[in-house]
């Protein structure tokens, strides 16, 4: 798709003149590039010592062993700070320092005698908030290490860094200074061993590190004092997306998840992110290719999202990776709506563990010691452990390190997309099985439809019928017709007849015509149900039982305004939405109006035509065949007209024929293959909630994502 | 009287036959605002790479938020001529291709359409409400609109091959997109199908600036008052044009009115174009306000009852 192969994929690392034993890996917190380019310097080049800007607290114990021994399930390690905010240090295999242990960690199982040591500042956690962060650097396309070189790109980051420091406050500066300074005296020390060492280091980090080691620059010397004390924390199994969203985990999770895969199998150098994107794109669009029939993607839809991608991409200079937003957009516009909820969920997937989520609890105490309380934590204690210390959503967390957060665009399309949230809720409202109240999106899904209907009657009606004319005039010459005949040769002259159907009374159609829609010829197995409208006193009564009213002067009502047949109902999410395949469908009313807007505009109409006996109690309705049923109580209730939306070659039985003919309606087929399949499609899906969810404010949305 | 405004189409011979190619349409000279987004986006759609035909998009949103402006916007961007056909009930096969006219000496003479014209001379063509078109009408576009890029018109014997620089796009109301859709294979060959949504309401604010530069307190109140509210560019610029005459028209000027004396021409200007009282409106408003201030979701019940279904 882009003009991007392996062979680029070269191996990088920037040296010091200073230093000959020295690789450095610059690299930014997340983002899969640099843990590429980490995991395969250490596989291929022969380091005998790798060095990380992790907190030196990390070398006592095993305690990132036990984190990275997870992956490709990612953990974080939780703890609260003095100020009593919670903050976390996450694990992921996208993380160029956390790949690197990860990395160490299997070149020592496999014999390799390497080192590895962490020499970041081990007081980094009690560090005030912010104090770390420099103004945003712009944004830049990391794929282009692999074309630019790693230098080139750093060079452009550091020039930026460079204008920012000017820009820092006091106290960033003093962190900042503080901190790179204790760093580049750790890396010498380490350095004089003469071992080949690779520094794995965040090049924000770096830049001014390497300043100093280089004596471009003198650090004041400058002491961070802080009353240290014991840090209670949990390593925990982390939620991936929750990590995602914090930028941890590159631009999608299930490459990461690939990419892990892959250097377990220590076939680094075969990975390719853009490969891997593809792959996970095609697999997308064969599966939609294979279910073309439920409104899958054709062949020409799939090219055109391949072209289109590319040229969004080309054209945003992001001539080697592609955005969320990008692919979420050429998806959305060249795919449709559903296709592209398919793909962009394939790469939101990642390995999730089943079973606890805490791993393990842990001190760090003063001395830069960590002391493993309990290795084996029994869920009970680990929740009461977890909820002692973190009241608020883990959602909510800080990070250590700043700066951290995916863009809001991302974030954007990662909440339309994905129903984490939304799950939550759901499950919090308990299990549901009362009765069930429909949706506004499919009552829409209906006016439209129904709208459609009538236009194409209005249309049917004004349409100019042309003939040739043997000499009668009729409605007068349709010049047009009679100068193409000229054209091709043919002297003739051609008129207009039958427009506007003379004498015949033009009828008014609107929202209250009823519109019937049969999807189906064979009716086996199905049965019809019914909806009504209630005013606000029965409703009270429905949605909250037992509960006084405000206003009780007011007697209850209800009126009916669709029938429909269905064969099956899927519940979903513990009872709280109900997927139903519909079979046919009445309307009396085809407004999208919910509430008591609809019970309104339904019972402000003369009564004979407003429903308020049960349709399935009605003897009139149930003397008809199963496949008329609809019909005919639209027919008991219509003003002149109902339109019948079913297969060209349906007609009306005879009973319904004379049934019509009594009541004075007429009846208007429609045929259904006039609509797009994708539509039929939806219209034969009915969702409706229940009265928990009925009450959620946020309802809508949350039904609209487990649409399919 | 004057004739100055009336143009007549070209005439060329195509084979021995006359043909009258229309000249391209010239877009309403007004300073576009904001929809880079969708700009670019659109642009990414028609990006000219080598080997790769460009893609035939269709705007599809609400009426009155600006598609058509922002297709003579692209046309601006890319220097290039546009040809608008219009999309309605009547149209024909021979209308998209090449239909005849007589002349007053008896002779015929074809007349090419606008798509016809912009194929020939690679501009843009612009099919507007292309929902709005019969599906018989549709159908010489599936050729066009293909890797053939080509027309056939059989009114004219003639087979024309899109110029390279040749472009399409068009436009539909969003009800129809989502509602009944275009045929099949004129839906596969007008995508990516790009959503063009109500402007921000500093978007619309700075579009209101630049069309009624004089009139910043009646923006600003115009703004203030119907933030709530999605309104269309279009909407948005009658309401306002129309409630600056209504004050004009009882006071002979605009310049000296309080905001509550412009509140209550707009509200009156709105009361018009959507059909209801001004009281009502307002009552409505401020209920709207009220509840959106003080939280309403809490008790969103009120608003969010709909319809219950009972199993029999």
């Amino acid at each position: 798709m882009l003009n991007y192969s392996i062979q680029m994929k070269r191996k990088q690392c920037t040296r010091l003149k200073e230093h000959d034993n020295l690789s450095v890996i610059p690299y930014i917190r997340g983002r899969l590039v640099f843990a590429d380019l980490v995991a395969r310097a250490i596989e291929e080049e022969g380091f005998e010592q790798v060095i990380v800007d992790l907190p030196f607290f990390m070398n006592r114990s095993n305690l990132w062993e036990n984190a990275v021994k997870m992956f490709p399930h990612v953990s974080s390690l939780l703890f609260r700070k003095e100020d009593g905010s919670f903050a976390a240090f996450p694990f992921t295999p996208a993380d160029a320092a956390c790949i690197a242990l990860s990395a160490v960690q299997t070149q020592k199982d496999w014999g390799r005698d390497i080192e590895l040591q962490c020499i970041d500042d081990s007081r980094v956690i009690h560090y005030p908030r912010g104090s770390l962060s420099f103004p945003k650097v712009g944004p830049n396309d990391d794929y282009s290490v692999f074309i630019n070189g790693l230098d080139v790109f750093c060079n452009e980051q550091y020039d930026q860094l460079e204008e920012a420091w000017a820009a820092l406050g006091k106290e960033q500066r003093f962190f900042n200074e503080y901190r790179a300074g204790l760093v580049s005296d750790r890396l010498k020390s380490y350095l004089k061993n003469g071992k080949k060492t690779l520094f794995v280091c965040e090049y924000s980090l770096w830049w001014l590190v390497k300043k100093i080691v280089m004596n471009k620059y003198a650090v004041p010397r400058q002491y961070f004092s802080y009353p240290w004390k014991d840090v209670k924390g949990v390593i925990m199994i982390d939620d991936s997306l929750r990590l995602w969203k914090r930028g941890a985990l590159d631009d999608y999770p299930a490459v990461v998840a690939r990419f892990y895969d892959i250097m377990r199998t220590g076939l680094l150098s075969s990975f390719s992110k853009i490969r891997t994107i593809e792959d996970i794109i095609n697999k997308s669009l064969t599966h939609d290719l294979y279910e073309k029939t439920c409104g899958g993607s054709s062949v020409r839809r799939s090219l055109t999202f391949h072209k289109y991608l590319r040229n969004t991409s080309l054209s945003s200079g992001k001539i080697s990776s592609i955005m969320l937003s990008h692919l979420c957009d050429a998806a959305n516009s060249c795919l449709g709506r559903k296709a592209a909820k398919r793909m962009i969920r394939r790469f939101f997937s990642y390995p999730e563990p089943a079973g606890k989520r805490i791993f393990k609890y842990v001190t760090i105490r003063e001395g830069s010691s960590i002391v493993t309380l309990n290795n084996k934590v029994n869920d009970r204690e680990a929740e009461i452990y977890l909820s002692s210390i973190i009241k608020v959503n883990s959602y909510s967390l800080e990070e250590v390190y700043d700066g951290y957060l995916m863009p809001d665009r991302e974030m954007r399309i990662f909440n339309r997309f994905h129903h984490h949230p939304e799950r939550e809720i759901l499950k919090f409202l308990g299990y549901s099985k009362a009765i069930t109240w429909s949706i506004k999106a499919d009552y829409y899904q209906y006016e439209l439809a129904s709208k459609k209907v009538r236009e194409m009657q209005a249309q049917q009606a004004r349409k100019t019928r042309i003939k040739k004319s043997y000499g009668a005039i009729s409605d007068g010459i349709h010049w047009k017709a009679t100068i193409n005949a000229r054209s091709l040769g043919e002297d003739a002259v051609y008129i207009r007849y039958g427009s506007r159907s003379r004498g015949k009374r033009q009828r008014k159609f609107d929202a209250y015509t009823p519109v019937i829609f049969i999807f189906t010829d064979n009716f086996k197995g199905h049965w019809y149900r019914q909806i009504m409208s209630t005013n606000s006193v029965q409703r009270h009564k429905d949605l909250y039982p037992g509960e006084p009213l405000h206003n009780n002067c007011t007697a209850s009502d209800t009126i009916y305004h669709a029938l429909y047949s269905l064969n099956n109902i899927k519940k979903l999410k513990w009872g709280h939405i109900d997927k139903r395949d519909i079979s046919s469908m009445a309307l009396l009313y085809n407004r999208a109006d919910m509430d008591n807007a609809r019970y309104k505009a339904i019972a402000g109409r003369p009564n004979r035509f407003v429903c308020r006996m049960a349709p399935l109690s009605d003897p009139i309705v149930t003397r008809f065949q199963m496949t008329e049923a609809g019909i005919a109580w639209a027919v008991k209730y219509a003003e002149h007209t109902v339109f019948v939306v079913a297969k060209k070659g349906w007609t009306p039985s005879e009973q319904l024929s004379s049934f019509a003919k009594s009541r004075n309606i007429e009846i208007r087929d429609v045929s259904l293959s006039l609509f797009n399949p994708d539509i039929i499609e939806r219209l034969r899906t009915m969702y409706f909630t229940s009265p928990q969810l009925k009450k959620h404010p946020k309802r809508d949305e949350i039904v609209e994502k487990f649409m399919d | 009287m004057t004739l100055d405004n009336i143009e007549e189409f070209e005439k060329i011979e195509i084979k021995g036959k006359t043909v009258l190619v229309p000249y391209p349409t010239k877009p309403p000279e007004f300073m576009f605002i904001g929809r880079k987004d969708v700009i670019n986006k659109t642009l990414a759609a028609w990006l000219n790479i080598p080997g790769s035909t460009p893609l035939n998009f269709r705007l599809f949103g609400p009426p009155g938020i600006g598609k058509n402006a922002m297709v003579y916007e692209l046309a601006r961007i890319l220097k290039k001529d546009i040809y608008i056909i219009n999309g309605h009930d009547e149209l024909g096969p021979e209308d998209i291709a090449c239909s005849a006219t007589m002349t007053s000496k008896g002779k015929i003479d074809y007349v090419a359409s606008t798509l016809f014209a912009a194929m020939l001379r690679g501009g843009i063509c612009f099919f507007d409400e292309i929902g709005k078109a019969p599906q018989s009408a549709l159908d010489p576009l599936a050729s066009v609109l293909d890797d053939r890029r080509a027309i056939t018109s059989v009114l004219a014997g003639i087979h024309l091959k899109a110029h390279p620089e040749f472009l399409f796009c068009s436009a539909l109301n969003e009800d129809e997109e989502t509602g009944v859709g275009l045929p099949g294979f004129i839906d596969e060959r007008t995508r990516p199908a790009i959503h063009v949504g109500y402007p921000s309401s500093k978007e619309l604010e700075l579009i209101l600036r630049n069309r009624f530069s004089a009139s910043d307190p009646w923006i600003e109140v115009f703004i203030s008052e119907f933030y709530i509210e999605k309104l269309s560019t279009r909407t948005a610029i009658t309401l306002l044009g129309f409630a600056c005459r209504l004050a004009r028209s009882s006071n002979g000027k605009t310049g000296m009115l309080s905001n509550n004396d412009i509140r209550s021409y707009l509200l009156a200007a709105y009361a018009h174009v959507s059909d209801g009282t001004a009281q009502a409106l307002a009552a409505e408003r401020k209920e709207l306000i009220k509840n959106k201030k003080e939280g309403a979701e809490d008790n969103a019940e009120l608003f969010y009852t709909n319809e219950k279904e009972t199993v029999h």
